[in-house]
This record gives C-alpha cells, sequence and structure tokens, in this order.
C-alpha cells in the first residue's frame, strides 16, 4: 500500500525543551490510526509536522511522498486542529462552503453540513454557537474538501458521551472509502475502539506500535485476579513475573508478565487464595505500563 | 486566484455584518456630516473663485474619514485577534495559499471603505444638492477610494505588530489621530500653524486633499498621491517584515 505519511529520523526543539525526539514512523494510505500518549507527548507537534505547520529540527516528514505543503496545497489533507479558530460574524453554510470552494475536488454542501451534523444549524453565525455545535463545523471543515488524509488533534475535547459516538460513527463512515486518517488524542478507549493502528507516544518517542490487541499483548502481560485475606503487598510483589499489584479489601490484582509462574509460585506458599481468574490486560494497562516504565529513565535525564 | 477572491468575499461579507463596522465607519460620518451641516450648513469656506460651500467641504471630509476608519480599522484588531484565535493557522491546512490571507485582508479594506464614501456622497447630493462636475465627482469619489489603500496596508501592519489585547486601543489612536490631525474633522485652514506642519507630513491630510483638490476644480494632487505612494511602500515594507517574523516564529 502507498505511503500516506513519513517520519525518518525527525526530531523537533523548540528553544531548549524538545518536543520530538527522534521519530520514524511510516503511516500507509488507508489506515486508521490513532496517536496516543499523555499531554506533553508529542502528538500535536507530530501532527503540526505532518501538515506542514512546523518544520522538523532534523529528519525528514513527507506526505504521499513529498513535502507536506505541497500535499496541503494540493487539497489531498484536510485538518481538524486543537485551536483552529473560527471567526464571528460568518454563517455556517458560508464557511464551509467557502473551504469547499479552495479544494479540486469538494464533496457537495449539503452532504458535508449532513455527515458533520452541522446541517440544522448550517444558517447559524460562528459566535452563536456552542461549543459542541463549533467542533462540529471544524469537522465539516475538515472534511468539506473530500481529503485523501485527514487528522483530527484531540477532535472530541468537550463532547459528550453522545455527541462522540455520533462523531466517531461520521469518521468511520468517512474511512470507510479507502481514506487515512490519523488521530491524535488521550483517550485510551477512543484509541481501543476507532483505530487499527495505535502508535503509542511518550516524551517525544514512539513507544508502542501496533494494533490495540498486539500492544496489550507486547507489554500488558497477564492480568492474575483472586480473593486473598489479609494480602501482603510485599510478599505477593516478591513472586515470580510479577510487575504490579493492587490490593483492595480482599481482592488482589496482580500484573505479570508470566502468569503461570505467578500463580504456580501461589499456591506453592499455600496461600489462602480463592476465585482465581486469569485475564490479558486492557489496553489502559498496556498503556500505563509503557508510559511509566519509560518515565523513569527520561526523568534523570533532563535536557 | 479564484481561491484569493473567494476569501476576499468571505472577509467583506463578515465585515458588512460587524456592528462596530456598521456604526464607526458608516454610522459615525454619516452621522457627524449631517449634523454639523445642520448646524454650519451656510457657511463658505475661502473666498473668491475657490470657495466652496461648507456643505461640499465637509462633505469630502467626513467621506474621507469613513473610507479611511473603513480600510483602517477593518483589519488591525479583528486581524490580530484572529491569528490569536488560530483562523489564519485554519486556512493554512487548506490550499489557500498564506500569502493569499494577507492580500485578501488588504483587499477587503480597501473595498470596505466603498459604503461609507458612497453615502456621505449621496447624502450630500440629497439632502445638501452638493454640486461638482463630473469630472470633479470622478475625481474625488475615485481618489478617495483609491486612496484608501495605505490605510488598508496600515491596517494589516498593525494587526500583525500589536498583539490582540493593544491592537484595540492602538487601533483608535492611529484612527482619531490621523481623523483630526490630517484635518477631517476640522478644516485645515482653521488649524494654527504648528498643527498644520503636522497635517502636511500625515497620510490622512494627503488623502483627504484628493477630494477637495477635485472639490477646488483640480484634477489630481501630484503631490497628494506620492506622498500617498510613500506611505504605501513604507507600511508594506514594514507589514511584510512583520509578517515574515510571524512566519518564522509560528510556522518554523
Amino acid at each position: 500500500m502507498a505511503e500516506a505519511v513519513e517520519f525518518r529520523g525527525v526530531t523537533k526543539d523548540f528553544g531548549t525543551s524538545r518536543a520530538v525526539d527522534g521519530i520514524d514512523l511510516t503511516l500507509r494510505a488507508g489506515e486508521m490510526v490513532a496517536l496516543l500518549g499523555p499531554n506533553g507527548a508529542g502528538k500535536s507537534t507530530s501532527v503540526s509536522l505532518m501538515l506542514g505547520l512546523r518544520q522538523p529540527s532534523t529528519g525528514t516528514v513527507r506526505v504521499f511522498g513529498g513535502p507536506a505543503e505541497t500535499a496541503v496545497k494540493a487539497g489531498r489533507v484536510g485538518a481538524m486542529l486543537q485551536t483552529g479558530g473560527l471567526v464571528p460574524n460568518v454563517r455556517v453554510v458560508e464557511l464551509v462552503d467557502f473551504v469547499r470552494g479552495l479544494y479540486p475536488k469538494p464533496r457537495p454542501l449539503d452532504e458535508v453540513l449532513e455527515a458533520a451534523g452541522c446541517a440544522e444549524f448550517a444558517r447559524r453565525q460562528v459566535e452563536r454557537l456552542s461549543g459542541g455545535q463549533a467542533q462540529r463545523v471544524r469537522f465539516a471543515m475538515a472534511i468539506a474538501g473530500d481529503p485523501e488524509l485527514l487528522f483530527l488533534d484531540e477532535p472530541t475535547t468537550g463532547f459528550d458521551v453522545d455527541t462522540r459516538r455520533r462523531f466517531w460513527k461520521a469518521i468511520r463512515e468517512f474511512a470507510a472509502g479507502g481514506r487515512t486518517v490519523v488521530f491524535a488524542t488521550h483517550y485510551i478507549e477512543e484509541a481501543d475502539a476507532v483505530a487499527d493502528r495505535i502508535v503509542v507516544l511518550q516524551h517525544g518517542r514512539v513507544v508502542a506500535d501496533g494494533t490495540a490487541a498486539a500492544i496489550k499483548a507486547h507489554t500488558g502481560g497477564r492480568i492474575v485476579r483472586f480473593v486473598l485475606p489479609r494480602a501482603d503487598r510485599v510478599h505477593l510483589a516478591g513472586l515470580p513475573g510479577v510487575t504490579g499489584v493492587e490490593v483492595e479489601g480482599e481482592r488482589v490484582r496482580l500484573r505479570t508478565a508470566d502468569s503461570d509462574a505467578t500463580v504456580r509460585a501461589a499456591i506453592k506458599a499455600d496461600l489462602p487464595l480463592h476465585d482465581l481468574e486469569i485475564g490479558g490486560a486492557d489496553l489502559e494497562e498496556a498503556f500505563l505500563a509503557l508510559v511509566h516504565a519509560d518515565a523513569a529513565p527520561r526523568e534523570a535525564g533532563v535536557r | 486566484m479564484t481561491a484569493f477572491l473567494s476569501y476576499t468575499w468571505l472577509e467583506i461579507r463578515r465585515t458588512l455584518r460587524n456592528p462596530r463596522y456598521l456604526l464607526f465607519t458608516v454610522g459615525f460620518p454619516v452621522g457627524f456630516y449631517l449634523l454639523f451641516t445642520m448646524l454650519y450648513g451656510n457657511q463658505t469656506m475661502g473666498s473668491g473663485a475657490g470657495a466652496v460651500s461648507f456643505t461640499a467641504e465637509y462633505m469630502v471630509a467626513m467621506a474621507a474619514y469613513g473610507a479611511m476608519g473603513a480600510a483602517l480599522n477593518s483589519n488591525s484588531a479583528s486581524l490580530s485577534a484572529e491569528r490569536a484565535a488560530g483562523w489564519s493557522r485554519q486556512l493554512r491546512v487548506t490550499p489557500l495559499a498564506p500569502m493569499a490571507y494577507v492580500f485578501g485582508k488588504a483587499a477587503m479594506a480597501v473595498l470596505v471603505a466603498l459604503p461609507a464614501l458612497l453615502m456621505v456622497s449621496l447624502l450630500g447630493v440629497l439632502v445638501h444638492h452638493v454640486q461638482m462636475s463630473a469630472s470633479a465627482w470622478l475625481g474625488f469619489l475615485l481618489g478617495t477610494w483609491i486612496g484608501t489603500v495605505p490605510f488598508a496596508v496600515l491596517g494589516v501592519l498593525m494587526g500583525y505588530a500589536l498583539d490582540s489585547q493593544s491592537a484595540g486601543g492602538g487601533m483608535m489612536i492611529v484612527y482619531f489621530g490621523l481623523s483630526i490631525l490630517g484635518g477631517m474633522w476640522f478644516p485645515y485652514q482653521a488649524m494654527p500653524h504648528t498643527m498644520q506642519v503636522i497635517a502636511r507630513v500625515l497620510p490622512s491630510y494627503h488623502f483627504a486633499s484628493l477630494g477637495w483638490n477635485a472639490l477646488a476644480g483640480h484634477w489630481v494632487g501630484w503631490n497628494n498621491i506620492q506622498v500617498l505612494a510613500i506611505y504605501t511602500v513604507i507600511f508594506g515594507v514594514l507589514a511584510m517584515r512583520r509578517y515574515q517574523r510571524d512566519e518564522a516564529r509560528e510556522y518554523a
């Protein structure tokens, strides 16, 4: 499949702080990719680099095989920025239609308004919209030109659950035509539910990259749960394979790299445990494991 | 080119809907013209062959005042606020060329100078029966319209040079300073000598003079045009520098 976005050895410094710290990444056309990470992980900077809004300090960024600006100028890219300003004294329909007019092959106006959920307030002026409505207008502007590659930087911030669900439904419909969607988020559930591929960023680096299932399998290990009266944290942490211990009353939750060894040792030690369960870690577990594993050594070496 | 024109058209529609624009740059000149010509309507300015009625002289002054205000103010403060809000950034992720944003803004500013110019002129004709030869009308209207270019460029410059907090106040100082010292509110002839000297270095005086010259029967004032051209170049160069500095900071 063709490459939509390619990062080769990309770094980006702002003064003395390094926002992107050596990313190599290839996003293929047709993928739905989540850039997942905590605040300050370099998600927005990466999106800015992909859009040509920022230039890398070192390395190269290519979009559809050329500079990002060229792809943007050719109308192959649409974006919903985190701080994409809307301006007053303009009607929703005028704004969306204006943006459509900038692209070579835009989607029909009614279709755009409908898909983005803006149809019922299309005649209203932008400054009279609620926060959620304004967000939908920004989405309409992003898809108005029917771009091949769509960027969404934390698109659902400020949405309620229902709006969020409808929003992702619209994105899936958009992506169904073989288009590429890249979205930055710190909502793990979103990445898990929506993306084909998750790229986890931490301190400007890619710390994991794969499907949600692969990331869970690779990093999270297994979760062992049981009930144990008077659980001894220290003892439990010393069992083979254990990387995390949570105790809530009598309920114990162990994260382990080797569930077989952990369980065998627990039984051997004759712990009075019962209601034993072994399961896979969820994405959140995997994510937290990744983020915490990476945080410690790097905090020591601040540039 | 189509993208530039469609952006300019979007900006024109936005400005014409802006209540501040309607009040300050159309409402005030029209109101002032009606008020002061009612108070001093019978007076004559100058004497002999060059004498003109106050109603005609003040029509030119208020048309210039409104046109200049529109050209200057439709950008400065709002441009600064929009950049802060990320509007120019949003446009950057569309195929619109970055320079089309700046030129679209300037073109809009020149075009929205027309309503005040035409409204005040229309009132001069309808209410006070101001009479000029066809060529004088042409010189006055065309001169006062095209003459807004340096102020449109100044508005863009201020939109880039000032942050969104100081832009509103800065714009007011520049606007009223240029209007008063340029002889639009009080006639140049009635000014003390020092103020006349100040007026002669300001673009606003030379701008209003284009219309006054036409009114007095002269076709154009080459000197006035030269001064305005020099100001356009100065403002343009400064605006371009500010723009490039902004580019280097925001998009590097």
